[in-house]
């Protein structure tokens, strides 16, 4: 659905974007991380067609978007990190406009609008003035903003920031029911452990490069981390490690407060394994834990801190 | 030296670290380079065209010689004149962002946080921008003491006018900076200010004159005049210098109790200002930015008092029709309409009750007058229409719809000519009235107005829309409008009529030029169609025109400036794409 070929935009002297290529499949879900300045945002506002790239291709379900940008436009909803409002429109009224903006049938409107409106749940809203929204229901509105022309592709610029807890979680809710929908995603966003639970697929951007792209499965195998199991034991766990520490299944063993983290030497987890070396070897154990990747440690390893 | 007193001595406790931030950015700003840059050149500019005529006119070297200290005295005059009104309009539009500019960043509740007050924050910002200001006159100093070895010229004179001088712009300043604590667009701070100075300097007077002459002393009059207005202050100070006599009651310590009456009335205005710019901090941090305007709507109280209405017709047109046209400050532009439109009646009915409402220089005047208020706004309103999407940031957003360019072009057009045409109401009012009354304007007279006021507008929103396309902020937009206007109609002219005298050769096309200036045609339409009986004759500078042949040259200058106008526009639209994200 979307396809980036050698992507590359540069400011001046600045590369944003270095030779980007990146495929995101229909329906799916993708998560854009990267550092601040690492060209998330000018991927998306190329994507978008706001931006014109230095060199290279992109196409959104099959079109360039420099070259059939109004096309492109109707397929596309692009919510950017700013919520760009009109001072003196309600709710509805803002709504309508962009109804009318992609020119949609004026009987129709209605209809589309109160759709959209239930969809993120601003009913109630929809008479008060747009600059009176708090933050979190302005962003709401975004999301109702970018799906009043129904289009196939959502590019949603870290639609999360600045959102209290909840309504982080009424968000990612809306987007698994986006994804329902059959809507195709990209996403950006600084909160990663939220999008490790609901992206198909992740890249992770730096200096204008995509550093990784694949599923999460697939990151954890490319990092090379072994899966880590946490163990508690009764007593002293200096005694547990000393007997799982001589076993050659076992790849390493640390303590951490009293717990003990294990990976073993396959990668793989066998936590039956390990529950029988520590019970014949005497030590009465509490919990074993698997301990899964997050994409917060992945996005800090394969980054490695260039952070700009 | 005592702390203590070095404390007071070295004015930190006045001006706080802001005074200190302020110098350090503005140097940082090549805009600011630029300023003194176009200051000094504007100014040998001028000196150069007076010089040629004064003492470079073809004659021998003695009578040269001889001329040198008449030339001397004009160009101290002039010196001092464009020095007195340069300064006045820089410290307006400098101080607009004073307040306002820390409000439109979120910063004002920041510095509240801080033990930084409001007595340094409001002086911190005046003072770092006069002192931009006084360095502008600094940079013209020099000339001024080359100009004084011509003779003719006392020293005094120059310490006199640079103080009227400077404590005129400490009042306009304050004034900005007053008015930047209640508006959030700077623009909308230049023009309140500018017209607030209007009305204070130039209709106050001209009211009182009138009202005044039947029943006092014209005298007593323009003394008291010479204490509270500038203006009359520096008139007086040079006609009293140059031909003593001619002000009898000037004395030597005149213009001290005048600067003395204008710093007390920006004192006032500074102290007014720190009162209230604590409050404006306030309602920033308990509400944003947005909370510091007190009619907003908070999310507690839906504005259920207007209807929803449907989008009809193209969306940005119909946004741009939906907006009320004088804003949430309606109450207040009412309000004071009303209050000038009594004086303005009150004038009315003076030049009737004269007999003078059949001479054509009342209606020259009063043309002149409405054609500057409809210009200011035609200036300003199409230079906000895009740099407001921009600064609301949702330029980007309505540019991700499928509105074509063009629709949006035609949008943000029709809506700017919505909120002009209201600024022409009280000239096109005027024309129609003493039209209509029979034997007053001709009306080929006002045919013409009528065109004039066309190519006016479509000229000045083609323009305003482009600079608004290049700019990221609504004030640069709005001073380049103002710019481009002031380069066509005054400083080409001018050099057209510089470069002529040099080459000594005929003027005619500098006159037939200035006879394609909107405000000369409407002012010598006015001339040529008062009264009726005169028949309507066209004499403008160059252009002798009869009849109908007036409509036909207005109707090309008219094409001429719309072409112009819509040239703009188009390259507006081509513009919309690139940079968007400024």
């Amino acid at each position: 659905m979307i396809e980036i070929k050698q992507l590359t935009k540069q400011y001046g002297s600045l590369t944003a974007l270095d030779h980007l290529d990146l495929t995101i499949k229909e329906g799916d879900i993708f998560g854009y991380i990267g550092p601040n300045g690492a060209g998330k945002t000018t991927t998306m506002r190329v994507l978008a067609t706001l931006l014109d790239p230095t060199s290279g291709q992109a196409f959104i379900d099959g079109l360039d978007v420099t070259k059939k940008g109004n096309e492109v436009r109707c397929r596309v909803g692009y919510m950017p990190d700013f919520m760009g409002v009109y001072d003196d429109l309600k709710v509805f009224e803002y709504l309508e406009f962009f109804a009318a903006a992609f020119k949609i049938d004026r009987k129709k409107r209605q209809g589309i609008v109160e759709g959209v409106l239930e969809l993120t749940d601003l009913t109630s809203k929809k008479h008060f003035t747009v600059d009176s929204l708090s933050r979190g229901m302005q962003q709401r509105l975004g999301l109702a903003r970018v799906l009043i022309h129904d289009p196939k592709v959502l590019i949603l610029d870290e639609p999360a920031s600045g959102l209290d807890p909840r309504a982080r979680i009424e968000v990612r809710e809306l987007l698994l029911e986006l994804k329902r929908m059959g809507k195709t995603i990209m996403i950006s966003s600084h909160i990663l452990s939220e999008l490790e639970e609901i992206c198909d697929q992740i890249g992770i951007i730096e200096r204008g490069k995509l550093v990784f792209d694949g599923t999460m499965d697939e990151i954890r195998k490319h990092m090379g981390v072994h899966s880590r199991i946490k163990v508690e034991v009764i007593g002293d766990p200096q005694r547990a490690l000393d007997v799982l520490s001589p076993m050659p299944q076992i790849g390493s063993v640390t303590i951490e407060q009293r717990a003990l983290t294990v990976t073993f030497s396959d990668g793989q987890e066998n936590n039956g394994f390990l529950a029988k070396a520590l019970v014949q070897g005497g030590i009465d154990i509490v919990s074993i834990e698997p301990q899964k990747l997050k994409l917060d440690d992945a996005f800090l390893e394969l980054t490695k801190g260039i952070v700009n | 030296m005592h702390p203590t007193m070095r404390h007071i001595l070295g004015g930190f406790w006045l001006t706080g670290p802001i005074f200190d931030k302020e110098l350090r950015v503005s140097s940082r700003r090549r805009r600011n380079y630029l300023l003194r840059v176009g200051y000094i050149a504007l100014l040998a500019l001028l000196l150069s065209v007076v010089w040629d005529s004064t003492v470079v006119s073809g004659y021998s070297d003695a009578y040269s010689v001889s001329r040198m200290a008449r030339a001397g005295q004009e160009m101290v005059g002039l010196i001092v004149w464009f020095q007195f009104v340069t300064c006045q309009l820089l410290a307006i539009v400098m101080l607009s962002t004073a307040i306002s500019g820390e409000v439109y960043h979120r910063t004002l509740g920041v510095l509240m946080t801080t033990p930084i007050n409001s007595l340094q924050i409001v002086f911190g910002k005046l003072f770092s921008k006069l002192l931009q200001l006084i360095l502008l006159l600094a940079i013209s100093l020099p000339l001024l003491a080359i100009i004084r070895v011509f003779g003719g010229i006392p020293w005094g004179f120059v310490v006199q006018a640079l103080t009227i001088t400077l404590s005129a712009t400490v009042f306009v300043g304050a004034l900005s900076l007053f008015y930047s604590i209640y508006l959030r667009r700077s623009y909308v701070v230049i023009i309140v200010a500018l017209i607030t100075v209007g009305v204070l300097y130039l209709f106050i007077p001209a009211f009182a004159a009138l009202v005044v002459q039947s029943f006092t002393n014209y005298r007593n009059f323009e003394q008291f005049f010479s204490y509270v207005n500038p203006f009359f202050a520096l008139v007086f100070l040079q006609q009293y210098t140059f031909s003593p006599g001619s002000v009898p009651w000037q004395g030597g310590h005149h213009w001290l109790v005048h600067c003395g009456i204008m710093l007390a009335a920006s004192a006032a205005l500074l102290a007014w200002s720190v009162a209230r710019v604590r409050l404006a901090a306030l309602k920033q941090i308990a509400g944003g930015a947005a909370a510091a305007q007190p009619s907003k709507k908070t999310s507690a109280e839906p504005a259920l008092s207007r209807p929803i209405e449907s989008v009809h017709g193209c969306p940005i047109r119909w946004k741009e029709f939906r907006s009320p046209l004088l804003g949430r400050y309606r109450w207040l532009v009412l309000s004071m309409s009303l209050l000038l439109l009594i004086p303005l009646l009150i004038v009315y009915g003076y030049v009737g009750a004269e007999g003078h409402l059949d001479d054509e220089f009342s209606h020259m005047a009063f043309v002149a007058v409405y054609m500057g208020l409809g210009m200011l706004f035609t200036v300003v309103i199409p230079a906000t229409g895009i740099t407001s999407e921009k600064e609301s940031q949702s330029w980007p957003v309505l540019l991700g719809t499928t509105i074509g360019d063009g629709a949006i072009l035609m949008g943000k057009f029709w809506g700017a000519l919505r909120r002009c045409l209201w600024a022409w109401v009280p000239l096109l009012a005027h024309v129609l009235i003493f039209t209509l009354w029979p034997g007053i304007i001709h009306p080929i007279a006002a045919l013409g107005i009528l065109l004039v006021v066309s190519g006016t507008v479509i000229f000045h929103i083609g323009s305003g829309l482009y600079f608004s396309t290049l700019s990221k902020r609504t004030t640069t937009a709005v001073v380049l409008n103002f710019i481009l206007p002031a380069l066509m109609w005054l400083l080409i002219p001018m050099l057209m009529f510089f470069a002529t005298e040099l080459a000594h050769t005929s003027n005619n096309f500098a006159e037939a030029y200035v006879d394609s200036i909107p405000f000369i045609q409407s002012i010598a339409l006015m001339e040529g169609g008062v009264p009726v009986s005169g028949g309507m004759r066209y004499r403008g500078p160059y252009m002798k025109l009869n009849g109908v042949e007036v409509l036909f040259y207005l109707v090309v200058t008219t094409s001429m400036y719309g072409a112009i106008g819509c040239l703009f526009a188009w390259r507006a639209k081509c513009r919309f794409r690139k940079n968007i994200f400024g």
